[in-house]
């Protein structure tokens, strides 16, 4: 497959993962009457859109499994379009499209930029750039992509369900699967396939890291725009992410943990828009993206105890109310994880596992526990503190120097600077820094009770990275690159 | 603290701070940008690119798939990612359930004949340490002689053939426990055995007068870990001058930490030729199994070496050496690539299905060739190649030059890549359902092989391609003459 092919391939793919953002896009429409939120729809949709098409993907494999390639080729995008004409027909009755449906840009601040800025600015884009080049003319070899790559092979080969996840490979060629993730990733690797008709090799579905990566920047930079009134503070936002090599490795790999980042960080922050003006309507749309968010990576079902913990910080009590609004967002939420969830507790003992999926890894003879912490540095307790829970600040070849910056940020924080930058910036930072410390709480209460869920795997600690970023930069912006008159 | 602002130091952490910035993204853009353009040429295709690529768990999973006839099952993979992904051949994880019993089995014997029932022909040990490999029968199987032998190893990946019977069963043992001594002359720390545990009877001797400087360096450890080296005597390693070997290496070892047992290979002018790396374990304090093979080429002889990884300590419990000869002709002389293979006669199926023959004979001019029994229809491409990566670049002064070289006269054209020429030779079309012998006589009177060709100690190789784009197109012969002579 040439350069040339490659990029036509991802030309259609990209193309057929429109109308699934479409209708992200409208649901988000039909759930807020926030003019200004609203800016918030196209990044909102670039993130959720995908994973609708994974979930369609699944539904129309289960019940009509084994169908030649054209059947599925033409189905999805068929539902998607009628989905989406049906929705414009929904917005267009209820006259959704008059009540500022176009933007009308509200007036940002525009700071004067300085050299400084452009350049980092210019790296920035260089980066970005590089990064796609890099994706273009790399291939696929680390491990995990490569063993989700090779699930959805099975998948596209078999078209059929019914022994997903493989744990017996009699049924799926050899392969050997036990993982409990929903097929959020998977099947866009599917469908990559299906578009390009899989001829042993294809290229288009190691650009959806890239998509997501460039998809949360640019929330992050609109959720600057929209709230904090500048786009600068987005922008080093977009910097401070990408400036740990974990994500960018990560990305270029085409390993799914950007994926499932960007969908925490998506419906967090729906949850954040959701708890300052509640409506039934958009806790749907919130609980919407946590289920996606389920549905692609096991580890988001974090974001049940940080909402969980978010919500009665700022209710303050349990009222009845509350616990009715809780009841529909878990129903929504977990509306397209449970049948998997079934699955999951018939084959593994759990809805959702870790390695103790792998019966392997559990025999004693074969000291895999062990084996686990000597190749990562972890044996004893101090080197799991300073390697394990501290390793954002041990380990800058993996962290960059994201969490000194962090550390700057907190120290202005605590500083009592943010009352200074406006009542709704300092909500928003306030809870990206509740967050940030609820994960981290998680982190050390596991620790201190001899758990090693958290520090095990280095990749777990990327789940807060948008928000330590986002933090940083609304606390460091203002105070060490802008001239002081200016702030 | 608001004081602190407006201090000097302030300023200057302001500067500071956007600096480190700036070398953070700096890094990132150099990180992203060596990643992929470390490997291969850049503008190859997918498909040439997985074929070239210097990642040794797909360059393994590439030569079975181009090498069919070397196996007749299933092979047992340590790293399911790649070889699932990219090979083509029945597999089984060495993490699946069904190897359970495997890993439980009582005698080696018991374990031999589970392996036999799974249908387990081949296995794949990774670069890196896998608790099976240390603590389970494999080091056991890996280490006799009479049930599995080394096929191929590239950068410390191991291809072993499982109960191949074909080759000659003199085995020779060694015992040479005593021959170890640990070097005291390394430039950095310390290095000691392990001798505090009494219970193990065997070895331990500190005999410094072997150990140089310069094999430490060539073995490119790290400083900060310890080497210990095994120096054979002069009966294994002048004996049998002149026939390739085999050895295997089976013992016991009780580590604390990481530990890896290395071969270094010297030619008969005492320079090291290579490292081989045969084994890696890892443990907290307990006894572990050492297995483990490596090739000894004609007139060549070896030390091994312990490669002990910072803050671990080992000792040497028990270590045997056995050795067979290899027979000169096991190299297979036709590679087959992507749908291309030998079954009575030669068939290639498929776009870029090729044929690989090595050539004997010295070929100078313009050689002619007959294809014998030719059948089936397109586009056929015959290549000569001319590969001198074997000869040491120094002693031949070989210009090191990657330039591309395109000299175009009808149908001849010539590429320089480094050590690697390649003369496109001819095309032809064939369009016959009924085998015809085709002579194929050019007519243009350039000389074949320019003077990297001739170069002694070169190989050449035959190479035939279909580059019909249909993908079930074939193309049939059943021999092939070069001037009069079969190949």
């Amino acid at each position: 497959m040439s350069i040339i092919e490659q990029l036509y391939y991802l030309l259609i793919f990209l193309l057929t993962l429109m109308p699934f953002v479409l209708i992200a896009q409208l649901l988000f429409r039909i759930s807020i009457d926030n003019k200004k939120i609203l800016k918030l729809s196209l990044p909102v949709a670039l993130i959720m859109g995908p994973v609708f098409l994974s979930i369609l993907l699944e539904l129309i494999i289960r019940y009509f499994p084994k169908e030649n390639n054209m059947f599925y080729l033409l189905y999805i995008p068929f539902i998607g379009i009628s989905l989406v004409v049906f929705l414009l027909f929904y917005c267009y009755k209820k006259k959704l499209f008059l009540q500022g449906w176009q933007y009308k840009n509200i007036k940002s601040v525009k700071s004067k930029t300085s050299i400084k800025d452009d350049t980092l600015t210019i790296l920035f884009i260089i980066s970005m750039i590089f990064l796609f080049l890099a994706t273009l003319f790399g291939f696929l070899i680390e491990n995990d992509p490569l063993e989700y790559a090779s699930t959805a092979k099975t998948i596209y080969q078999q078209k059929d369900l019914t022994h997903y996840p493989f744990v017996d490979t009699n049924f799926s060629d050899g392969y050997y699967g036990p993982w409990t993730h929903g097929l959020g990733y998977i099947n866009l690797w599917v469908w990559s396939y299906l578009v390009a008709e899989f001829d042993g090799i294809t290229n288009s579905a190691r650009f959806i890291s890239v998509y997501y990566l460039l998809a949360l920047n640019f929330f992050i930079i609109k959720l600057s725009e929209v709230f904090l009134k500048t786009l600068n503070i987005g922008k080093l936002a977009a910097i401070f992410l990408c400036i740990s090599p974990v994500i960018i490795g990560g990305v270029i790999g085409s390993h799914i943990d950007i994926i499932r980042i960007a969908l925490l960080f998506n419906s967090l922050i729906l949850f954040y828009i959701y708890l300052q003006k509640p409506s039934l309507k958009f806790l749907i749309f919130m609980s919407l993206s946590v289920g996606l968010a389920l549905y692609t990576h096991s580890l988001n079902i974090l974001l049940f105890p940080i909402i969980a913990i978010l919500w009665l910080i700022h209710e303050k009590k349990i009222s009845l109310s509350m616990l009715k609004d809780g009841f529909i967002f878990l129903f929504f939420s977990l509306l397209f994880v449970i049948p998997s969830y079934i699955i999951n507790i018939k084959l593994f003992g759990l809805p959702i596992a870790d390695s103790g999926a792998v019966p392997v890894w559990g025999l004693p003879n074969l000291h895999y526990d062990e084996w686990f912490f000597i190749l990562r540095d972890l044996e004893s307790q101090v080197s799991r503190l300073f390697y394990g829970v501290l390793k954002g600040f041990t380990r800058p070849d993996w962290f960059g120097l994201s969490y000194y910056f962090f550390i700057g940020a907190f120290y202005y924080y605590v500083s009592g600077i943010l009352k200074k930058s406006g009542a709704e910036s300092c909500l928003l930072t306030k809870y990206l820094l509740k967050v940030i410390l609820i994960f981290f709480s998680f982190v050390f209460i596991t620790y201190i009770f001899g758990y090693d869920i958290f520090i095990k795997n280095y990749r777990y600690q990327m789940t807060i990275q948008p928000f330590i970023a986002f933090f940083s930069a609304v606390m460091l912006y203002k105070y060490l690159l802008i001239k002081k008159n200016n702030a | 603290m608001l004081s602190f602002q407006k201090n000097k130091w302030h300023k200057r952490f302001k500067k500071i701070f956007y600096y480190l910035v700036i070398v953070n993204l700096l890094y990132i853009i150099a990180y992203i940008f060596i990643s992929p353009f470390r490997h291969h040429n850049l503008m190859l295709s997918y498909d040439e690119k997985i074929n070239q690529n210097e990642h040794a768990d797909v360059k393994i999973a590439t030569f079975i798939n181009h090498h069919p006839e070397l196996y007749s099952d299933k092979i047992l993979i340590s790293r399911q990612g790649s070889f699932s992904y990219y090979g083509k051949k029945g597999y089984l994880s060495i993490e699946n359930p069904k190897m359970i019993k495997f890993y439980e089995s009582e005698t080696i014997d018991e374990a031999k004949s589970i392996l036999k029932n799974l249908g387990i022909t081949h296995f794949i040990s990774p670069s890196y340490p896998i608790p099976p490999l240390y603590n389970s029968f494999l080091p056991k199987i890996l280490s006799d002689l009479n049930f599995s032998k080394l096929e191929k190893r590239i950068n410390g990946y191991s291809f072993f053939s499982l109960n191949n019977k074909s080759y000659d069963k003199k085995i020779t043992r060694y015992m040479h426990s005593n021959k170890w001594v640990s070097s005291e002359n390394l430039q950095t720390g310390k290095s000691f055995l392990h001798t505090n545990i009494s219970d193990q009877n065997e070895i331990i001797s500190y005999d410094n007068s072997k150990n140089s400087n310069s094999i430490w360096l060539t073995e490119g450890a790290s400083r900060v870990s310890y080497l210990f080296e095994y120096t054979t005597d002069d009966q294994i390693r002048f004996s049998n001058h002149d026939k390739a070997r085999l050895f295997a290496i089976d013992g016991e070892v009780l580590i604390d930490g990481q530990v890896g047992l290395n071969a270094i290979i010297f030619d008969a002018q005492g320079k090291i030729t290579r490292t081989e790396s045969i084994w890696k374990g890892l443990g907290k304090n307990r006894l572990v199994k050492i297995g483990g093979q490596f090739e000894l080429g004609a007139k060549e002889n070896f030390k091994l070496s312990f490669f002990i990884h910072p803050k671990s300590i080992m000792k040497l419990v028990k270590l045997n050496l056995s050795s067979i000869n290899l027979h000169s002709n096991e190299n297979p002389t036709v590679k087959t690539i992507n749908h291309a293979y030998k079954h009575n006669s030669f068939t290639l199926k498929g776009s870029n299905s090729k044929l690989i023959f090595k050539v004997s004979q010295n070929i100078k001019i313009i050689p002619k060739i007959e294809l014998k029994g030719l059948a089936g229809y397109g586009a056929l491409d015959i290549t000569f190649i001319s590969d001198c990566s074997k000869i040491n670049r120094v002693t031949n002064n070989y210009k090191n030059s990657s330039i591309y070289n395109f000299l175009q006269n009808n149908f001849i054209r010539l590429i320089t890549l480094d050590t690697i020429q390649v003369y496109y030779y001819v095309s032809s079309f064939v369009d016959s359902s009924i085998p015809k012998d085709k002579l194929i006589n050019p007519t243009y009177d350039k000389p074949l092989f320019l003077s990297n060709g001739e170069r002694v100690g070169c190989d050449k190789y035959l190479q035939l391609t279909n580059s019909n784009e249909r993908e079930n197109s074939y193309i049939k012969f059943s021999d092939i003459h070069i001037d009069g002579k079969k190949i």
